[in-house]
Formats: structure tokens, C-alpha cells, sequence
């Protein structure tokens, strides 16, 4: 019997959700609204949103792939490795 | 031109004469829907491309959206009304940025590339940040640009134009986004239009709604033409095509109605229907 598929749980979903809500709300919550000049810190970090999103992705597929628990999405388990 | 005359063009050529139409549509030096705007007489209210739903719908919550002038209205209201019967149509058939990621991925050789639905639900991350997005001009009284691909693809093309380079973090880091990570380096290079674009969600989500009403045309599958090959799925740069319980299932919350589903079964399987 398949495992369920993990991401595909109300949880993920909610986390997920949040995480994507948070992306631009960092942006006037890091900084003044709107207020990038182009100088790396003089907005308080208007573009780190963005950073943490990409580090979250990369962070969760580097860890489902050192514990191989990602699922494919159809909820089956991934192949065997050779 | 009929339809036989029409069909006899091959698929990518209608395609990415849908995505040039775009191109010439919003952005310069064309510029043609803010060129039409301005022989109407309206000046149009958001720059730098005049067009985006976006933005007025956010209008609605926090009570702009009447002091809109007429042509936004009625515009932003029968580009709803599409979404709803239609799904993201210009995400599908006009959206130049997407369709530029897309084209810049097949540079990177798949086995390089990163299927993020394996490991992350895309569908969340883009509703919560549309929600962010919607809400935010409430509370803050702005409408928060920072990741729009749409401001960088259009930087991009004013600069191939002649236009001096305004560089900024924010527009670095969306590049870096847009274009690399979630271009080159992801599986069907629309990894930005599945996990950040705004713009893309709105429709997704009007779409949604629209096939719980039974308004919406979606992509279905005939179960008994489908052999299950699984083209569909390889092919479909937003991913929104997958293999489950033996059978095809299309996620109206990704699918942008591009038609590369239905182009590339073998079995003629795919169509739109309610």
C-alpha cells in the first residue's frame, strides 16, 4: 500500500500557503514600503522575501532528497535506486 | 483564414504568434494596448504596461476600484468574466515572460532540472502570496511589485532598446528567480508562473471558481482513448498534468490552457469541455 503522499496533506498545504503569504509581506515588513534605492541595505531588506523563498524550495527538496521521503506526486513512492 | 487553413500551421508557430501578439501588446517599444488606451482617451493608470488585473482587483478591497476610470473597469470585469469560462488565457496564450522562461529552460538539459512538485505543492505557496498581494495595499497602501516579472522582463526589453539599465536588488533577486532557478534549472521553465506569479493566481483562481460553477472550460482527458503515455504530463510546462489513480488529471489551480497537452497526445484524447 502507497504511502500518502506527504505533500499533498491540509498541514503541507497550510504551511505552504503561509509561506507564500509571508514572501511579500516580508518585503514591507523587512523595510520601508516600497522603498528600495538599489543600494544593497539601505531599504532593511525589501528583496529577502524572495531569498528566503528560494532558500526554503531548495532547503526542503535538499532534505526530502537526503532522506529520500519525497513522494512523486501521484502519491507513489519514488523508484528504487539502482 | 478557415480553420483547416489555420490548424495546417505548425502548433509552435500559432503559439508563439500568440506570445509575439502579447509582446506587441504591452510591451515597448510597441506598447499597442497603451497606444489604444491613449486614443481613447484614458490615460493609463498602471505603468510601466498599463495592463494589469492585478491591481484593480486589489482595488475592490480596498474601495478604489470605483474611483477606476471607465475603461479599467469595464476591461478588469471582462477580464474576469474570461478567466472564469476561459481559465488564464493570457498566461496561456499571451504572456510573454512565461513564455520566455519556458523557451530559456530547453537550453538546460532535463536531467539538470528540478521537478518541485515532487517535493513542494506549488498551488499553496501562489495563492498565499496572492492573498499577500491582495491584502497588502489595505494595510500598507501600496501595491507591493517587488517580485513582478512583468517590471523585469520589461526592464530586460527596454534595455535591448537602448534604455540605461536601472538596477536594483529586488529586480536581481526576481531575475535570479525568473529566469535562473525557476527557468533554467526547473522542469518546464514556468517555475515562476507556478510558485510566485501573482498575476497568474488571480486567474487560477477565478478559473477554480469557475469550474465549481460548471462555467469553465477545462482540459479533460477521454479515459477510454487514453493510453496512458504520460507525453501529456512530461510535456506540460506547468505541471498541472498528472498520473493518478491510472488515469490523467488536470489541476484547474496550474493549468494555464496553453494546448501543449492536448498537442502532444498521441491519441487525440485531450479536449476542453465542462
Amino acid at each position: 500500500m502507497p504511502k500518502a503522499n506527504l505533500i499533498k496533506q491540509n498541514k503541507e498545504r497550510l504551511l505552504n500557503f503561509a509561506v507564500g503569504a509571508g514572501i511579500p509581506a516580508g518585503t514591507v515588513l523587512s523595510g520601508t514600503a516600497g522603498g528600495c534605492t538599489g543600494v544593497c541595505g539601505s531599504c532593511g531588506g525589501t528583496c529577502l522575501g524572495g531569498l528566503a523563498l528560494a532558500a526554503y524550495l531548495s532547503g526542503r527538496l535538499l532534505y526530502k532528497k537526503h532522506f529520500n521521503s519525497a513522494l512523486t506526486a501521484d502519491g507513489t513512492n519514488p523508484p528504487a535506486q539502482p | 483564414m478557415n480553420m483547416a487553413a489555420f490548424n495546417k500551421i505548425p502548433f509552435a508557430a500559432r503559439r508563439a504568434a500568440g506570445y509575439l501578439l502579447g509582446f506587441a501588446l504591452l510591451y515597448a517599444p510597441f506598447e499597442l494596448y497603451r497606444r489604444l488606451l491613449e486614443a481613447l482617451g484614458v490615460q493609463p493608470a498602471f505603468l510601466p504596461h498599463a495592463f494589469c488585473p492585478r491591481i484593480p482587483t486589489a482595488e475592490v478591497f480596498t474601495g478604489g476600484f470605483v474611483d477606476l476610470n471607465s475603461v479599467m473597469v469595464v476591461s478588469t470585469i471582462i477580464f474576469w468574466l474570461l478567466c472564469l469560462v476561459l481559465g488564464p488565457f493570457f498566461c496561456g496564450r499571451l504572456c510573454i515572460a512565461g513564455y520566455f522562461a519556458e523557451s530559456l529552460s530547453r537550453l538546460v538539459p532535463d536531467k539538470y532540472k528540478i521537478e518541485w512538485e515532487k517535493y513542494v505543492p506549488a498551488a499553496p505557496i501562489r495563492y498565499g502570496m496572492l492573498l499577500a498581494y491582495m491584502a497588502l495595499p489595505l494595510w500598507y497602501g501600496f501595491y507591493p511589485c517587488a517580485y513582478c516579472n512583468f517590471y523585469f522582463f520589461d526592464t530586460l526589453i527596454s534595455v535591448f532598446f537602448g534604455a540605461a539599465l536601472s538596477f536594483t536588488v529586488p529586480l536581481a533577486v526576481t531575475g535570479a528567480l525568473y529566469l535562473v532557478l525557476f527557468g533554467l534549472f526547473t522542469k518546464g521553465g514556468r517555475g515562476y508562473c507556478r510558485f510566485m506569479c501573482p498575476q497568474g493566481a488571480m486567474q487560477s483562481l477565478f478559473f477554480a471558481i469557475g469550474a465549481r460553477l460548471r462555467l469553465a472550460r477545462k482540459i479533460k482527458v477521454a479515459d477510454a482513448a487514453c493510453v496512458k503515455c504520460g507525453l501529456c504530463v512530461k510535456n506540460c510546462p506547468m505541471r498541472a498534468m498528472r498520473l493518478k489513480e491510472n488515469a490523467i488529471k488536470n489541476d484547474v489551480n496550474l493549468c494555464i490552457k496553453c494546448g501543449v497537452c492536448q498537442h502532444n497526445c498521441p491519441r487525440k484524447a485531450i479536449y476542453t469541455g465542462r
